[in-house]
């Protein structure tokens, strides 16, 4: 507790070291003068590491700003350097408390994901039926020739004055045909704080519902669930010092190596200095984390809480309680009981790991008092998360392993600002600051304070997994999507996407052209990304940190908060004239503290609301003891005077005080979890001391857990909804008729992948992060693989599994029932004949995964692949405590697509979206005349004669952004389609309708083609080249027969590769440089290198980027290892520099130097 | 008309004659050469030199030319005719060479008999001389098509100096003129005349240019060059008559589908003749050529033939590389056989001694000599229909250059490649026509040519079965048109 004054005394310090220096903390002119920043609520000294030190930063002509990382939940602090000319470039800040100037791939790869390519620059209308069409034609079963796609524009510009003022009325309108519940808002843990509490006050204090849900609810909502169980509230009972202070880490589906990498890297720094520590990994697949592991337990996903209730049991035998705290705690008994059940030898058989390694683990635990169990998304996202994050922190409070240093529980979120949502309560079920929606008074208490025009609604909102049911059965009209892409992250992704479809108003507020919901809108907004918003985001440890803004925004693009207050006004609601981020930040600490019985000055009212933070008691550890002139503190009257009440007047940040905000923990460093602990003297202790009472929960593993999630589907047809268009055998068709003989059933384990984000809408903008897997890829047991008959890279077609669902009218009635409410989406009697999407993948042979698992990444979307969405194979099954749905144990069945031939074509990024709405056509195309052959066909003799399951498309493609161009990787199973793609003639037809479609004025562009083709092979080169600008303007060169051996430069447009096996393609690395220089290549050559893929000789290709932070290849650390004898990572590090920055590939590294061991040493 | 079968001029170059016709020569009889073109000079000139090189004792050589000018290169006639070379540099010695190496030249000279029994030969200025061993190298004629008129003022064949500086007259004056024949030498002279100011068109039968060195698409591109030089191109055009006006000179050509065209000149380039009549006369075995053997035995003790008017189972050869093979063979055989006093002739049942090479027949490769213009074949590019579904295809194209490869395989191995704009890669594929060697571990960059394929990959891959002396180089720089012309005669 003595960290707490610390911090305090180092608050006081900032506000000096601001006093003296007027330049604000957010822009930092560099003048070669140790910048003073202190961090306020650091948990030990931090080691100042002067900016000066860095000969980047001494340059006078840049600007240095400090900002927060928009990635995980661990919540980098950023040093963004802008120089003169606007050029960013990034770098840890090493005096952020969260990773003292570390960055991982991702975080040290943001300069490269800024600009304006791939953004929404300015408002539209869109016409939604086409664009849907469009971007997905291989809907099977749908009439392609149904949609006139030329019909209408598919895109209307418009200004913002016309769509806010339209987004208005529509909504009233929307209120007033069909009440104040049908409006929906979908946010997400991308938003800033302000973004957030505006939504939430936006829709629960003004339009009159709680539906409005956060992507959170897909990411830590059990976290909260669990915690709210245990402790009464949502705090957070760890730190991230705790990491470094354990003597064990115990990571509980977590690949924190790759997913928190610089949290992991704190807790292997502090391994290295005291090898004592242990790591142990729980997790059905072995991770990069178990690369650095002391035991890993591969158990079968979602029996965590039998490992655990196993854990309690044996706690409990070897007397390891912490008989004080277990005193304090309440429903011990009824936890150890239930546990009780759970011997060694039944948890063994449970979790199919041996008894012997499950002793290992609890003789650890029970032996280390100095536990962290840090759980992530393999905890959260399971029907059973609740119970799963209260089974582990039963084992905690047993041991009263909680709340002190190094001994916790900690749940790591997986977004920037997860937390801030949860802070403003913006999910169905909470409120606002922490106060409880089912409690009437804390709804008159908001209400009050936000001076709404009615009482808050009583009822939970509608929730992220029941939204595609609300629209679909009519509940929902509109929906307004915030900074989230619920079309490939939701389950049941397809069920979504439908809902959008019939949907009367959707309105899509987003940065990137690459989120598959925008063309799902009806109206689309362009929201300011990182780098341009401004405002607070909070991390796993409950760090505020402000995210600056560095640069304007990218053509009309808004702030979330802004958009959402313009609609509110000109819908004619009051309180939402905000003109800075300061002023909703304050109305949050204000809010915070309103009615706060915890406060200094209580309230008059008789009534307590107490609650778990007050910020804006926290807050004032920022400001001095007297206000200094200069800075004066808002006042916000019209909140504090209402009622006539005087209550207390809250202390309220400046602008400038604002902008100069230092990353603090609000509520405290740590938590007490007791109430019986008195603070010390003087201590900042958080008022959820006084609340919480610790609570253990008993928990009773279903005997199903581990039995993966099935597809639900009515037995009955509904003849009347069908389709005209469709044929009941061919319904059949679709859903029944997988080739069983070659299928084989696997358990589907979704995650993330090291290198990207989300659905890649940011990452997959930086080509080094595209290095790591630019494919989507399905890893399976090499035994399955051989049951499959596949082999590594060969493609594989992935299946929903259904089970017939015969309970389908009791459970349509059972609406509110707990997690069951959503699969009334799924059953549908019209959803349930439509064809399920065509979702394909690349096998990774790997002994990291269990037999019969399967793991598919889920950041791949429609933007970045035709077919690798994962959300469709995911049925809607929710954890019944927080509404988390499973997605980490979907049954699904795996056939393997025999491919033709494969392809490459790489582009210019100009070209992009030109080439993929040509892929689409074609895919349209030869769907449209597959299914006429087929019609030509008996049913039964396509069915005998051919392997492939119908559903099988004709082409398959994904993207990957390269350094300077955009690499599409084909396959088509499909013999005439290959064929075809195997034409020269047919890339002519293709460059010219890209040419008309992408280039009005083509007629001043000079292309050029050069090909070469097998006629046997169906091998085929094509390159594309422009006249560099200067000769196309040069007339005497075009009225001249001018050889192009003379022409000085010519500009990369596109090169196509396609051959039968993928092994013929060329590597893309160096044909990737030449879209920026073909000088390189002697100009009588310049053709043929590009053909060929590679110069002639004397080039080095790099291999497979490894180490994305230093982009160094797996060649060059092979070289490394076999040339230059390394034998450690620290070594091959020296040599190549591979691994030295996040430290996130030193598995890879370690895997490669075992690899050739054998080598070396022979 | 003006056939390149003139009577020799009178003129003898005086470097060539320094040693003296001696009657000694009848007695000291040693090795002569009749003909001194590309075969003859080189064979002359490879065996001295060979011979230079031992100490021992050699047979003295005496090469016959009938054309004043010994030893130029026929192939370089149609840059000497378009301007871009001078005849001087079309020399393939030094003329002091052959004196160097005791060479006896006699130019200007026809052999008119030969007495086989006797060794001995009679020229046309009365002399006759011994022969020790005798080699025949009288090469080939331009071959005429007696169409109606055909003798007519204006009417020329391509083959030798003199045609060229009549062609050039033509030339220099504007005037109009016809190929006959859209081969290789046509399309030349054609082109070369065009630059030299003339107004020509090419008269060809088949539906395509160069139609059996080159397959349609490089035939088109070709095509389009023509065009763009100005050239005209009549394809399917058969020829009825030569129109002549009354004062006998050219006027003109009809076609068998009755179009008349204009014309002041006409060059026939149809192909050429081995000149076989001496041979014949003296009772040499010939059939479209003289037959010799592996070695370049004739049918008759101690005379040998090498070069354009020979025949070697059933196949003429028109092209330097076969003739430089000849050429390498017959001197190895040669060159020490006096020594050796080898008795072995011909009759198929002796011997042969093991440093004799003998010469193979090998695919040859075509080289179009246009100064701008390049094509490039080898080996086997027509197929009939059932063929061409065994035969893979790699095909380069850039259509804005005008290049286009097309490389023909069968069962991994290169058969065929034609080459049109970027002819660089040529030898090279001509080497892995002739090696014949599975190609497989290179297919997927044949196609981009030598750079791009690693040798040793596919020799170890292949045993190699043959190894070829041939230097390739030469090939490159030397390719004949004779091949062209020998083709067309037969499409005649």
């Amino acid at each position: 507790m003595n960290d707490a004054i610390t911090n305090q005394s180092a608050a006081s310090k900032v506000v000096s070291a601001n006093k003296s220096n007027n330049l604000p903390n957010s822009v930092q002119k560099t003048t070669g003068h140790v910048i003073e920043t202190h961090d306020i609520s650091a948990a030990k000294n931090i080691k100042k590491a002067p900016l000066s030190s860095d000969g980047d930063l001494i340059n006078s002509s840049i600007t240095t700003i400090r900002t927060t990382c928009p990635y995980c939940g661990v919540g980098c602090g950023v040093l963004a350097s802008v120089n003169e000319t606007g050029v960013l470039s990034v770098k840890g800040d090493p005096e952020h408390p969260a990773n003292f100037g570390k960055l991982c791939s991702k975080g040290s790869a943001l300069a490269q994901t800024l600009g304006t390519a791939r953004r929404l620059t300015e408002p539209y209308y869109q016409n939604k039926q086409a664009v849907m069409q469009q971007h997905q034609p291989m809907q099977l079963g749908n009439d392609f020739n149904a949609i006139d796609l030329s019909a209408k524009p598919l895109i209307n510009q418009t200004d913002w004055e016309t769509v806010l003022d339209d987004v208005a009325s529509r909504l009233n309108d929307t209120i007033a045909k069909h009440g104040r519940d049908s409006i929906m808002f979908y946010v997400s843990g991308q938003l800033l704080t302000e973004d957030y509490y505006v939504a939430n006050k936006f829709i629960k204090g003004f339009i009159g519902n709680n539906n409005i849900d956060s992507n959170s609810r897909l990411c830590m909502s059990s976290a909260v669930a669990g915690h709210k169980r245990a402790f009464g509230a949502d705090l957070v009972p760890g730190n991230y010092e705790d990491l470094e202070a354990c003597d064990l880490l115990v990571l509980v589906g977590s690949n924190m190596a790759w997913c928190h990498p610089i949290l992991f890297g704190r807790f292997l720094a502090a391994k290295k200095a005291n090898p004592n520590k242990k790591l142990i990994v729980i997790d059905p697949r072995r991770t990069d984390s178990c690369e650095f592991a002391d035991l890993h337990l591969p158990i079968a996903a979602g029996t965590d809480t039998h490992l655990y209730n196993g854990l309690l049991h044996y706690l409990d035998q070897k007397g390891c309680q912490d008989d004080e705290y277990v005193s304090q705690s309440l429903g011990v008994d009824d936890a150890v009981n239930a546990a009780k059940a759970w011997s060694i030898d039944e948890v063994a058989s449970a979790c199919q790991v041996s008894a012997e390694s499950i002793r290992q683990f609890y003789e650890c635990i029970a032996a280390t008092d100095k536990t962290v169990t840090a759980f992530s998304m393999g905890v959260n996202q399971s029907q059973s998360g609740t119970d799963k994050v209260n089974a582990i922190i039963n084992t905690h409070l047993f041991t009263g392993r909680v709340g002190k240093l190094g001994a916790s529980p900690f749940s790591l979120t997986g977004q920037p600002n997860a937390m801030g949502g949860r802070e403003v309560g913006a999910l169905a079920n909470l409120l606002a600051a922490h106060l409880e929606l089912d409690n009437v008074d804390h709804r008159q208490l908001v209400a009050d304070f936000w001076q709404s025009p009615q009482a808050i609604s009583p009822n939970v909102g509608v929730k992220a997994c029941d939204a595609a049911a609300a629209i679909l059965d009519g509940r929902i009209k509109a929906i307004w999507i915030m900074a989230t892409n619920p079309v490939v992250s939701l389950p049941d992704a397809d069920n979504f996407r439908q809902a959008l479809a019939e949907c009367d108003l959707v309105i899509v507020s987003d940065c990137s052209v690459d989120s598959d919901t925008v063309k799902c809108a009806d109206i689309v907004l362009p929201a300011q990304g990182w780098g341009e918003k401004s405002g607070t985001v909070t991390n796993s440890e409950r760090r505020i940190s402000r995210q600056r803004t560095l640069m304007p925004a990218a053509g009309l693009a808004k702030p979330d908060w802004w958009i959402l207050s313009q609609v509110a006004t000109r819908m004619g609601l009051k309180g939402f004239d905000y003109q800075h981020p300061s002023e909703i930040f304050n109305e949050h600490v204000a809010l915070t503290a309103y009615g706060n019985t915890h406060n200094q000055s209580p309230s008059n009212s008789n009534k307590t609301y107490p609650r778990y933070l007050n910020f804006s008691k926290d807050l004032s550890a920022l400001m001095t003891d007297e206000v200094p002139a200069d800075k004066p503190v808002q006042q916000l009257q019209q909140h504090i005077n209402q009622n006539g009440n005087q209550i207390h007047t809250p202390i309220a940040l400046s602008q400038q005080a604002y902008e100069e905000m230092l990353p603090f923990q609000w509520g405290g460093t740590r938590i007490s979890m007791i109430d019986k602990i008195k603070p010390l003297e003087n201590e900042i202790i958080n008022p959820a001391a006084t609340v919480a009472k610790s609570q253990l929960i008993a928990i009773t593993p279903s005997d199903e857990a581990s039995v993966a999630n099935v597809h639900r589907r009515q037995r009955r047809q509904k003849p009347q909804l069908i389709d005209e268009h469709q044929s009941p055998s061919k319904q059949e068709l679709d859903h029944d008729t997988q080739p069983e003989s070659q299928a084989i059933h696997l358990r589907l384990i979704t995650g993330r992948l090291r290198d990207q984000w989300h659905t890649m809408t940011r990452t997959g903008l930086a080509p080094q992060l595209n290095q790591h897997q630019p494919i989507q890829t399905l890893t399976i047991h090499a035994n399955d693989a051989q049951q499959l008959g596949v082999q590594d890279n060969d493609f594989v077609q992935l299946h929903r599994r259904y089970e017939n669902y015969e309970k389908y009218e009791s459970y349509e009635n059972d609406v509110t029932s707990d997690g069951i409410v959503s699969d009334i989406a799924i059953s549908t009697a019209k959803d349930s004949n439509k064809p399920a999407s065509t979702v394909m993948a690349q096998v990774a042979i790997s002994d990291t995964l269990r037999v019969g698992d399967a793991f598919m990444p889920m950041h791949w979307s429609n933007a970045f692949a035709s077919f690798a969405r994962v959300g469709p194979l995911i049925p809607t099954v929710v954890d019944p405590h927080s509404g988390q749905p499973e997605l980490k144990n979907s049954a699904i069945s795996v056939t393997p697509v025999p491919m033709q031939s494969f392809g490459k074509i790489l582009v210019h990024p100009e070209w992009q979206d030109a080439v993929i709405v040509q892929l689409r056509t074609i895919l349209a195309n030869f769907s449209a005349q597959a299914s006429e052959e087929e019609l030509s066909e008996t049913k039964c003799e396509a069915r005998s004669k051919n392997i492939l399951p119908e559903a099988l498309p004709a082409l398959t493609w994904s993207l990957s952004h390269q350094n300077n161009s955009v690499l599409i990787n084909l396959a088509s199973p499909m013999v005439e389609a290959s064929s075809t793609l195997a034409c020269p003639e047919f890339w002519q037809q293709f460059m010219a309708s890209m040419q008309s479609l992408s280039q009005p004025n083509s007629q001043e562009r000079v292309m050029h083609t050069a090909f070469t083709v097998d006629n046997v092979q169906n091998q085929l080169r094509f390159i594309v080249t422009k006249s560099a600008p200067d000769i196309d303007s040069d007339n005497t060169a075009i009225n001249r027969q001018v050889s192009d051996d003379e022409k000085p430069s010519t500009q990369l447009i596109m090169a196509v590769y396609i051959a039968p096996t993928q092994k013929q393609l060329p590597s893309v690395r160096w044909l990737d440089s030449c879209f920026t220089d073909t000088s390189q290549i002697p100009v009588n050559q310049r053709y043929k290198w590009l053909l060929a893929g590679r110069p002639a000789s004397g080039y080095v290709d790099p291999g497979p980027l490894v180490c994305s932070c230093m982009s160094v290849g797996k060649n060059i650390i092979l070289n490394a290892i076999t040339q230059h004898g390394c034998t450690s990572a620290t070594a091959v590090g020296k040599q190549c520099r591979a691994g030295t920055n996040c430290g996130s590939c030193v598995g890879q590294i370690n895997a490669l130097i075992a690899e050739c061991a054998p080598l070396a040493q022979a | 008309m003006s056939l390149s079968m003139s009577q020799a001029s009178t003129t003898v170059d005086t470097h060539t004659n320094t040693h003296a016709l001696a009657s000694d020569h009848q007695k000291n009889a040693g090795i002569v050469i009749i003909g001194a073109g590309m075969a003859g000079s080189r064979f002359a000139i490879e065996l001295a030199r060979t011979q230079s090189n031992d100490d021992t004792a050699r047979l003295p050589i005496t090469l016959i030319s009938k054309e004043p000018h010994v030893g130029y290169n026929r192939i370089m006639l149609s840059p000497v005719l378009a301007g871009d070379t001078a005849f001087k540099d079309t020399y393939l010695y030094d003329n002091s060479e052959y004196e160097q190496l005791g060479i006896t030249v006699l130019a200007g000279v026809a052999v008119e008999t030969i007495d086989t029994k006797c060794q001995c030969i009679e020229l046309d200025n009365g002399q006759t001389l011994n022969y020790a061993k005798l080699v025949m190298a009288t090469g080939s004629t331009a071959r005429v098509i007696p169409f109606p008129n055909h003798t007519a003022k204006g009417v020329h064949v391509f083959r030798d100096l003199a045609d060229v500086t009549a062609l050039m007259d033509y030339a220099s004056q504007g005037k109009t003129g016809l190929v006959i024949g859209g081969g290789v030498l046509g399309l030349e002279a054609a082109c070369a005349l065009a630059v030299q100011g003339a107004s020509m068109t090419v008269i060809h039968m088949d539906g395509y240019v160069l139609n059996r060195q080159l397959d349609l698409p490089a035939a088109e591109l070709l095509q389009a060059e023509l065009s763009r030089r100005g050239v005209g191109l009549a394809v399917s055009a058969h020829t009825e008559a030569i129109e002549m006006n009354d004062a006998g000179e050219v006027c003109g050509l009809s076609l068998k589908d009755g179009c008349t065209l204009a014309a002041d000149f006409i060059v026939m380039a149809v192909g050429v003749i081995p000149n076989t009549a001496l041979a014949k006369q003296s009772g040499l075995e010939v059939n479209r050529g003289i037959v010799v053997d592996d070695f370049m035995h004739t049918s008759c003790p101690n005379v040998y033939a090498i070069g354009e008017c020979i025949e070697r189972e059933g196949e003429l050869f028109g092209m330097v590389a076969p003739v430089n093979q000849q050429v390498d063979t017959l001197v190895t055989v040669l060159k020490d056989d006096f020594i050796e006093n080898n008795t072995n002739v011909i009759d198929g049942k002796v011997t042969v001694p093991d440093h004799w090479v003998p010469f193979v027949s090998k695919p040859l490769s075509l080289k179009l000599k246009v100064s701008g213009m390049s094509a490039f074949s080898a080996g086997q590019i027509a197929f009939d229909d059932e063929a061409a579904d065994t035969v893979e295809t790699l095909v380069y194209r850039q259509p804005d250059l005008n290049h286009y490869h097309c490389l023909y395989l069968k069962e991994n191995k290169l058969i065929g490649a034609v080459l049109y704009g970027d002819t660089s890669d040529g030898s090279f594929y001509s080497q892995l026509i002739i090696d014949n060697v599975d190609i497989t571990p290179i297919k997927d960059t044949l196609i981009f040519g030598e750079a791009y394929c690693h040798l040793d990959e596919i020799t170890l891959n292949n045993s190699p079965t043959t190894e070829v002396g041939i230097e390739l180089d030469d090939t490159d720089k030397n390719i004949s048109h004779h091949k062209v012309a020998e083709l067309l005669e037969d499409a005649l």
